[in-house]
């Protein structure tokens, strides 16, 4: 803590004791590369795209520097995008509830179990991860497809084909699959910090299991479920790959828009708005989060 | 699941109790085993379907054949994309790992909070979405008019990878004891030697970990490198998610079947040397 983080003045009794790293000008020679890397390749692109999104556009393709707000006004003018984002965040908050009933009683599986039995959950469970989100949307393009196995399951129980590809309904199932283990991972790691001993004495005076449920692991576990809910509404509403395989041309969203507008259309003015939009919609939804999650921390104890 | 709980209820109850309990744990395992199917169906049906030999993506598959693996290695297309995607994957975890190992090695050292603003800094790129991303990274490659080019996807991936080895590697530092490199140092080891001999090997496995993970990242990674890759530099998911868009050839079910063995190979391979589950599923209390 009292470490001069600059590296500017020795400490006391320094000289060739002195460990090597953090402090010194070693450690900012061993800082510089990745600190440059990130300052130019990811912090001036970025800022780059925030002004672009108030420049002005003149088609076919050309980008005139001015300091405009008409981008962002489109967006929140045109009731077309409008529908987008609402639809965009409709699909967030829905793919979000439904990882939160799936992966809650494999959280808490996961949480609980046996070590021997855990690790091959967690191999299970983390192994779609590994696999390039293309590859698994084009999987679900195959499940959805017209007389597919899911058109077939359908079928074969009497009831009418679905046709889920290239739907809304099907992009929010391709993508609830898609974004699963985070949730899992997310619930389980606050689920481990939930007490057993405090369901065990509930129960041994006779609570039912929902009751001891309801009463303890589920309000013991809203943070998880509060982190894991915005962790996955974030990943949805950004998604682009699945929306586009499995939704197809019908289903836009934020990112299938944003994505056309930059390459197709060439207009990386609205583009740059749009994203620079998106961005702060999710930074300010984080900070509320934090927010809420620090009041209530500060409220509990006192309980 | 509880066996002292149920053990102070009186006889009568304990028996409904335990019936209900196990009949509910019979639930909710139907109910896990369901999820785990959910989660592993995309890509158990992929696998089945690049078998299918007929000529367009048919369910139930017709027959079984080996003919679109092979088409895979006959068009030139995907085995070029293939060379690209590996070349660039190499090139992006070469580079990340060489600075990301530098940079955890300047912040174990710190525990100011320089060093903690520094580290959030350097794992950002990883918590921008793509879109954003890949938007603000085409406007400025064509400012430099490097757009299209190999090198703005090997800079563009060595950033969005960086996170994972700064963040692997620094947790990798942090599980062993400093004063064992110290303790080298005042026994007159150099810096390089000392860092040569006595903390590379220790932090080994935390280094493998964190390349291998880098690697399937850029290798994987398609949002960023839709908007930098030109004709020249289609990557392999940029490829097949342009021919998704255009088609359903079983093509594609060959080609995902052979990222998903090269990903599991990968998995298996890190599992058992290094522990990879255990150490992402340890738990407080089994120390």
């Amino acid at each position: 803590m009292s470490r001069d983080p600059a590296g500017v003045s020795r400490p006391p009794g320094g000289g060739p004791a002195r460990r090597r790293g953090g402090g010194g000008v070693g450690g900012l020679l061993l800082l510089a590369p990745s600190v440059t890397a990130v300052l130019v390749c990811f912090v001036v692109p970025l800022a780059l795209m925030v002004s672009a999104g108030f420049d002005r556009f003149a088609p076919p393709s050309t980008v005139i520097p001015a300091f405009t707000l008409d981008n962002f006004g489109r967006f929140f003018g045109d009731p077309f995008y409008r529908a987008i984002f609402a639809q965009t965040v409709g699909m967030g908050l829905a793919v979000a509830a439904i990882c939160a009933l799936l992966s809650y009683p494999l959280a808490y599986v996961l949480a609980r179990g046996t070590a021997r039995w855990r690790g091959a959950l967690v191999l299970v469970i983390l192994s779609p991860l590994m696999i390039s989100v293309v590859v698994r949307s084009y999987g679900w393009t195959i499940l959805l497809m017209q007389g597919g196995p899911l058109d077939a399951a359908f079928t074969a129980v009497g009831l009418p084909a679905p046709h889920l590809l290239f739907s809304m309904t099907g992009t929010i199932i391709a993508l609830a699959e898609v974004l699963l283990p985070f949730m899992i991972f997310t619930l389980s790691s606050v689920l481990q910090h939930v007490d057993a001993g405090l369901e065990e004495s509930a129960q041994s005076l006779g609570a039912s299991r929902w009751r001891v449920f309801r009463d303890i692991v589920l309000p013991l576990s809203l943070p998880g479920l509060a982190a894991g809910g915005l962790l996955v509404f974030v990943l949805a509403i950004s998604a682009f790959a699945t929306p586009v395989l499995v939704g197809g041309a019908t289903t836009q969203v934020m990112a299938s828009v944003i994505f056309g507008e930059a390459t197709n259309a060439l207009n990386w003015p609205f583009a740059s708005a749009m994203s620079t939009f998106l961005i702060v919609f999710i930074l300010a939804l984080v900070a509320a989060q934090g927010w809420l999650m620090r009041r209530a921390r500060a409220w509990a104890p006192g309980r | 699941m509880t066996p002292t709980g149920t053990a102070v209820m009186p006889a009568s109850g304990r028996a409904r109790g335990r019936r209900r309990v196990r009949a509910g744990s019979a639930l909710g395992t139907a109910f896990n085993a369901g999820v785990i199917v959910f989660l592993l169906a995309p890509i158990v049906i992929m696998m089945i379907e690049s078998f299918n030999s007929g000529g367009y993506l048919l369910f139930p598959p017709q027959g079984v054949s080996l003919r679109w693996y092979r088409a895979f290695f006959d068009n030139a297309d995907f085995v070029e994309s293939l060379r690209i995607s590996l070349a660039l994957a190499f090139v992006a975890t070469l580079v990340a790992t060489t600075i990301g190992v530098m940079a955890a090695l300047a912040l174990a050292a710190g525990r100011s909070r320089a060093a903690v603003i520094v580290k959030s800094g350097l794992v950002a790129p990883v918590t921008v979405p793509g879109i954003v991303t890949g938007t603000g990274m085409l406007i400025a490659f064509s400012r430099v008019n490097l757009e299209g080019s190999f090198l703005s996807l090997a800079i563009a991936h060595t950033v969005l990878i960086l996170p994972f080895v700064v963040l692997i590697v620094s947790a990798g530092l942090e599980a062993f004891d400093r004063s064992i490199e110290e303790a080298a140092r005042s026994l007159g080891a150099g810096q390089l030697r000392a860092f040569l001999t006595v903390t590379l090997p220790l932090i080994r496995g935390s280094l493998v970990a964190a390349a291998v993970l880098a690697f399937l990242t850029s290798f994987d990674e398609v949002v960023v490198s839709l908007f930098l890759a030109g004709p020249l530099t289609t990557t392999l998911p940029v490829r097949i998610f342009h021919y998704v868009e255009g088609s359903s050839s079983p093509l594609i079910a060959a080609v995902s079947t052979l990222l998903v063995l090269l990903a599991g190979a990968v998995v298996l391979t890190l599992d058992r040397t290094i522990g990879f589950t255990r150490f992402l599923s340890r738990r407080p209390q089994d120390s």
